[in-house]
């Protein structure tokens, strides 16, 4: 069995009821900070009754707080559904079934304390709080939850909040006696100076004894012995440390070094390795155990991120009864397991908003997207919004057009970030024009077709591409053949494209996040100089070229001279072409341009930035004056505004 | 005489016996006997230390060969009166117990009909388990909290409700009244129910429920009316008055059978939809889920699959169904109890089922009456016709005298009279017991209360409260609780005086009803009880909501509900028809000034006393109170309550009758009764000489 459904209401960040479903096996929540990641997990510690005994109990915080205040929870809601009970299980947690023998679990908690200052906790199971309920049941789950930014040290070494006791206890379990008594006869050997090996104890028990038979006298004197402190089970196994070796197989004693000195990664993989060791105990008094994980990423670099996630995916899969549940902000975790296994979290308006992945239909793209969804492109589930770009030039420039594109529409609209960082949007460079692939997490498209989608806002940018012109010339026979040439269009032209990407574009648009974009006229970079952009990209290009004199250099400084002013557009494709040809010569190359012209703007724009007087009284003026810096075509800017959050004219 | 299963006796030998058990029960080591055993753990700190005997030594062949009983095949233990019926479940709950694998979490459920005797097993079992209280996977507990925890509560809700995780049951007694309950007038029934005078009476669906076994609605209305709803169809009262009807409507179909029953089950299914259950419903539910759901039949089944019944003559006819699903499953049924006695038929409980039932169980017996001495064992065997051979093992300390008679005028008298024979004889009244037929009567001589205290509840509280015996003041707690409690929205059980859902605090409700009556009480008008009851309830009425306005102060911040509560407008009616007699007055006197404990015959089932009086009611028109008309003439269910009583003493037993005509005296001593007299004037003549 496993759990297969979570119901929040009225607690930490949960005004209203929040569910999230859950796979059997392995499940890792991602999403921003704030979103709710570690208010599932409390509810479910909290429900399971993980480690009771120092469980915090419920406090005045836990209950859902509007920012104003105004708004308090009644109750903390919580319930769970398990599904898959095999037949031994049914009759284990029958307490816990409704009539189709699903088990359900629900806690509730009042808001007002009793006279104590106790939050009341009422718990039952099924569908009815009149049944009855068998608190043993709980004894066959097993709940283990490793928190974040663990101080393994501190578990490790001996002491009462000792993991590495808890995994003792559980090894001994009731066979306590032996070690009990073995270290007993050790220490009374010490003590009773056995053999007149410990003469130093007996010898200060006689001084001592002595010393109050002279100052008392033998009417009020006492007599004291000397003895250990009382040896109990917990004693023995909390004074029990771990010490490393920083190579396997290592038997030697004399060598193992003190954790302290080891690395604060290893001493975390140390301590998830003892939490797993317990895992190897769980006898057949064990139906469930749920593994509960929040950042295991901590401390730990990309590769051994790497090999622990894949470990755990392989440990979900052969244990039957196992289920994980994780909390990463990695996305080398994240894109290092199946995107069946990801459930995106964000929260909106007083709910936790939880979307399986699993659930969103990428129907044929589904391998494509395992295979593709790498360490940069995961991404896409951390953040606020997203764009999509065919390569390299869109990826390095964008960011830099996002911050003339936000501050002229916070001059004439609504507020918005002012960058794409601070507006935790990502752009992800697909590399080349697979869109259909990554639009299925956000639209029904294609042969994807389900009600889930990720509730982010997505823009994909993608090139109009038109055919290439035919024209015929004369071959060295003199006889008329086709020839294919590059096409490039004038607005007039009103070009259709060929790109394949062009005909999702209805139907994403219909979606509720995600939208596409494509470029009026041919490429990315020939649509920026044709927006009039001319002066700009001809000095980039002209510092880039490597001969300082000659015809390019003559022709960039021509361009440059016209300002961007064209009478006809004829003359501005001229000049554009010109620069969108030599752009891609092996003598500069599209990255490198993009990265210069990058460079310049963000130069212009801290310029611009610079020029805000301490009192800000010109703020708006100057603010007004940055899209001077480039002219970014409409379609770019609709994208950025689209990912961003804003309001685009459709 | 019944042919019973066959009875498979492997073990002949009682030490044999005695050995199989020790091993498991004490874990007796091999090589050494029983008797060994438990010398040795006399001494240590084992479970024999507490006792003066060995447990397992005292007991008879009769009742080893029981705890040795298989469990892979049903049985019965016919167990009489006084053979440790109890002690012998509770040591075979602990055998099976500590045998069992726990590991697959299917157990064993041992289920009684009263908390007392789960409280006995519970501790017999805890004695030999020593698990810290918990016998998980096991259950020890009523058969009707079995029932509904185990089965109505969590399965029988219908509607598929996903919005709420709670779809208990809440359970109304087919006793209650709308007058007490005004939400219950929803649930009032098209149908009236009218009498043979022609009086009109409503019917709540509290008071409906479905037999199974008659395949027809019950209609229950208290005062001796429980009807069959075909048989009242068929009335004559109802029959005249369809008649009428038609005639007066010009239409011959009206009100015809099907209608009025489907009326009657529309009642009931609003009902029941609405998650109201009366004790009866709650057996049905249980069934019709073991009807409708194989699925959880089968389940349920595996998890307990034992279950051990003590009383199993108390079983009614629904409940052997319930238990026949469980079986049907594969669930093995162990049957404890004495068909003599079967004293519920207020359950529709009738003996002959269970008899029926367990003709093809093995058969087990115990004959054996440890409690009481030969002459009272055969004057209660005699009462019964009992043929079987029971042996009574007690001490006979009164010989001749065991057994006697009181007349009586009135019941005070009698008492008076039982307390001086006590006196004489040397029994402790602590040890002893007055045994009555009618909850009434005990209620007169234990709690000083008239009949009216359940109607009235806060006339009775009101003048219990001034009363400064403690006991009149918790009885005035508990009745002032029930009826406010009402204007709260109500309870889901009498606990903590009926706190009401909504209230939080138990403490603070406690503090709410002693403030209420304590305001109350000082109030004259609300303390003037010599009006009429329609003009109480109309000072009632007027001053009441002052009073909740000014104490509900400290209870709001623990009222789930705060806001809400209105008090100007709560409905206080005068109960109908006697809203011009004049208000009845407790009796605060103090009736029984020794410490002797008052029960009725139900409630003292499985009890033991030295010394017990069993109240004859005066006339024969009581429900099976009377002692010739019902214990020694009556019919079969009204003899087992007389052999009930009398079974009850170790000692001595007496029965206070009325005053007696000749040829009564002459019966009752041929029964082997003797005069109480005698022994009192040979008393009486000693002191004389002396």
């Amino acid at each position: 069995m496993h759990i297969s459904k979570l119901n929040i209401t009225g607690y930490k960040n949960c005004q209203f009821n929040s569910e999230i479903e859950f796979n059997k096996g392995l499940n890792i929540l991602v999403g921003e900070n704030g979103a709710g990641k570690t208010t599932i997990i409390n509810s479910l510690r909290l429900i399971l009754k993980e480690n009771e005994s120092s469980y915090m109990n419920i406090n005045e915080d836990d209950f859902y707080r509007s920012l104003d205040n105004e708004k308090v929870a009644e109750n903390i809601k919580i319930d769970v559904l398990f599904d898959g009970l095999k037949p031994a299980e049914e009759i284990t947690f029958l307490t816990w079934c409704d009539n189709e023998l699903r088990a359900q679990l629900h806690l509730e908690v009042c808001s007002i304390p009793n006279v104590k200052g106790y939050y009341k906790k009422e718990i039952w199971g099924g569908k009815s709080k009149s049944s009855i309920f068998e608190e043993e049941t709980f004894e066959c789950i097993d709940c283990i939850y490793l928190p974040p930014l663990r101080n393994a040290e501190d578990k490790l070494t001996n002491g009462r909040s000792s993991r590495l006791a808890l995994l003792l206890k559980k090894q001994y379990g009731d066979n306590r006696e032996k070690i009990v008594e073995t270290v007993h006869e050790f220490n009374n050997k010490i003590t009773n100076n056995v053999d007149e090996k410990y003469n130093e104890i007996a010898l200060a028990k006689k001084n001592i004894n002595d010393k109050l038979l002279e100052s008392l006298g033998e009417k009020f004197g006492q007599s004291i012995n000397l003895q250990f402190a009382d040896i109990t089970f917990n004693k023995i196994v909390e004074s029990i440390k771990m010490v490393f070796f920083p190579n396997c197989f290592e038997t030697d004693i004399k060598k193992f070094r003190d954790i302290a000195i080891n690395s604060l990664g290893y001493n975390n993989l140390l301590y998830i390795a003892t939490v797993f060791a317990e895992l190897e105990l769980l006898k057949e008094n064990n139906l469930l155990t749920i593994l509960l994980i929040e950042e295991p990423e901590a401390h730990l670099h990309p590769q051994l991120q790497v090999k622990f996630i894949q470990y755990i995916e392989q440990l979900s899969k052969s244990i039957e009864n196992i289920q994980v549940i994780i909390t990463t902000h990695s996305p080398v975790l994240a894109s290092s397991v199946s995107v069946d296994n990801l459930i995106h979290i964000k929260e909106s308006n007083g709910q936790i908003q939880a979307t399986p992945l699993r659930s969103v239909n990428l129907a044929s793209s589904k391998n494509y997207v395992n295979r593709w969804l790498d360490v940069t492109k995961s991404t896409l589930v951390f953040s606020r919004g997203i764009i999509l770009v065919e390569g390299i030039s869109e990826t390095m420039l964008i960011p830099e057009l996002a911050k003339i594109c936000l501050a002229k529409y916070c001059a004439t609209q609504s507020d918005l970030p002012g960058s794409l960082e601070e507006a935790g949007i990502s752009v992800i460079n697909i590399n080349g024009i697979n869109f259909k692939h990554f639009m299925k997490f956000f639209a029904s498209i294609d042969d994807s077709n389900s009600e889930v989608k990720l509730p982010i806002r997505c823009s994909g940018i993608t090139d109009n591409d038109p055919e290439k012109a035919t024209e015929y010339v004369e071959d060295k026979d003199g006889k008329k053949v086709e020839k294919k040439i590059e096409y490039y269009p004038i607005s007039s032209d009103n070009p259709s494209g060929a790109n394949s990407a062009l005909k999702l574009i209805k139907d994403i648009n219909q979606s509720k996040c995600g939208r596409m974009f494509n470029s009026p006229l041919k490429t990315f970079e020939y649509d920026l100089c044709m927006n009039r952009n001319t002066k700009i990209m001809a000095q980039v290009l002209q510092d880039i070229w490597p001969a300082k004199t000659g015809t390019i250099n003559k022709k960039c400084g021509k361009i440059i001279e016209l300002d961007n002013k064209y009478i006809y557009d004829e003359q501005l494709r001229e000049d554009s072409k010109f620069i969108y040809e030599h752009i891609d010569r092996d003598e500069v190359g599209k990255g490198i341009f993009a990265q210069v012209l990058a460079d310049t703007i963000k130069t212009l724009y801290d310029e611009k930035k610079l020029q805000i007087a301490n009192d800000q009284s010109n703020l708006e003026e100057v603010n007004k004056s940055i899209p001077d810096i480039f002219n970014v075509p409409e379609y770019i800017e609709n994208a950025i505004i689209w990912a961003c959050g804003g309001e685009i004219s459709e | 005489m019944l042919l019973y299963g066959l009875v498979v006796v492997k073990l002949v030998n009682r030490e044999e016996c005695c050995n199989l058990v020790a091993k498991i029960l004490c874990g007796k080591q091999k090589g050494i006997d029983y008797k060994r055993c438990y010398e040795n753990s006399k001494t240590t700190n084992g479970i024999c230390s507490l006792s003066q005997q060995c447990r397992i030594d005292e007991k008879t062949k009769e009742q080893l060969l029981y705890i040795l009983a298989p469990i892979d095949q049903d049985a019965f233990l016919e167990a009489c009166a006084g053979s440790g019926k109890t002690e012998v479940v509770g040591m075979k709950a602990a055998y099976e117990m500590i045998k069992w694998n726990n590991v697959s979490r299917k157990g064993i459920a041992i289920l009684s009909f009263t908390n007392e005797a789960t409280n006995v097993i519970k501790k017999r079992v805890g004695e030999f388990l020593k698990k810290g209280g918990s016998v998980y996977p096991h259950y020890v507990g009523t058969l009707s909290s079995f029932i509904h925890g185990y089965i109505t509560q969590p399965y029988g809700y219908k509607c598929i409700d996903n919005s709420s995780n709670n779809l208990s049951f809440r359970i109304v007694d087919k006793e209650e009244r709308p007058y007490k309950n005004h939400w219950l007038i929803k649930y009032c029934c098209e149908i009236k129910y009218i009498d043979k005078d022609g009086n009109k009476t409503d019917i709540y669906a509290n008071q409906i429920y479905f037999d199974y076994q008659h395949q027809d609605y019950l209609i229950y209305l208290g005062n001796n009316v429980e009807v069959y709803f075909k048989e009242y169809y068929r009335s004559k009262q109802f029959q005249d008055f369809v008649n009428n009807l038609r005639e007066m409507k010009q239409n011959n179909w009206m009100f015809g059978m099907d209608y009025c029953y489907k009326l009657i089950k529309k009642c009931k299914d609003e009902f029941l939809n609405d998650r109201f259950a009366n004790f009866e419903d709650m057996n049905n539910i249980a069934y019709e889920v073991m009807l409708n759901n194989s699925k959880l039949q089968t389940v349920i089944s595996k998890r307990f699959q034992l279950i051990i019944i003590d009383e199993c003559q108390d079983l009614s006819w629904i409940e052997i169904q319930i238990l026949s699903k469980l079986k049907e499953k594969g669930t093995i049924l162990h049957l404890v109890g004495d068909i003599n006695q079967a004293i519920y038929e207020f359950k529709k409980v009738d003996s002959k089922f269970v008899k029926e039932y367990v003709k093809y169980f093995s058969y087990f017996k115990l004959t054996n009456n440890f409690r009481s001495c030969q002459p009272i064992v055969d004057i209660s065997n005699k009462l019964i016709n009992i043929q079987n051979v029971i042996t009574g093992n007690n001490q006979n300390k009164y010989d001749a005298n065991s057994v006697l008679y009181i007349e009586y005028n009135t019941a005070i008298e009698a008492i008076e009279k039982y307390l001086g024979l006590l006196k004489q004889l040397g029994v402790n009244s602590r040890n002893s017991a007055i045994i009555v037929k009618q909850n009434k009567l005990k209620n007169e001589l234990l709690y000083t209360l008239n009949n009216n205290e359940d109607i009235h509840l806060l006339i009775s509280a009101f003048q219990l409260w001034n009363s400064l015996l403690p006991l009149n003041k918790y009885k005035a707690l508990q009745l002032a609780g029930k009826q406010i409690s009402k204007w709260f929205g109500g309870a889901n059980s009498k606990k903590n005086y009926y706190c009401p859902l909504d209230i939080e605090s138990a403490f603070a409700w406690r503090i709410f009803i002693k403030d209420v009556l304590e305001e109350c009480t000082l109030n004259a008008r609300l303390m003037d009880f010599t009006l009429q009851y329609s003009d109480w309830y109309k000072n009632a009425r007027s001053n009441l909501p002052v009073i909740f306005k000014q104490t509900y102060q400290d209870l709001e911040k623990y009222d789930k509900n705060a806001g809400n509560r209105n008090f100007d407008n709560f409905t206080y009616r005068t109960p109908s028809k006697i809203g011009n007699l004049k208000i009845e007055m407790i009796d605060l006197n103090i009736k029984i000034k020794e410490n002797i404990d008052v029960t009725t015959i139900h409630g003292s089932k499985g009890c033991s006393f030295d010394s017990v009086m069993v109240i004859s009611s005066i006339n024969n028109r009581s429900d099976g109170g009377h002692w010739k008309n019902h214990w020694i003439d009556g019919n079969e269910p009204e003899k087992r309550i007389g052999y009930v009583a009398s079974t009850r003493p170790r000692y001595l037993l007496v029965w206070a009758v009325p005053i007696l005509k000749d040829d009564d005296r002459i019966l009752l001593e041929s029964y082997g009764f003797n005069s109480a007299d005698k022994v009192l004037n040979v008393q009486a003549n000693v002191d004389g000489i002396l």
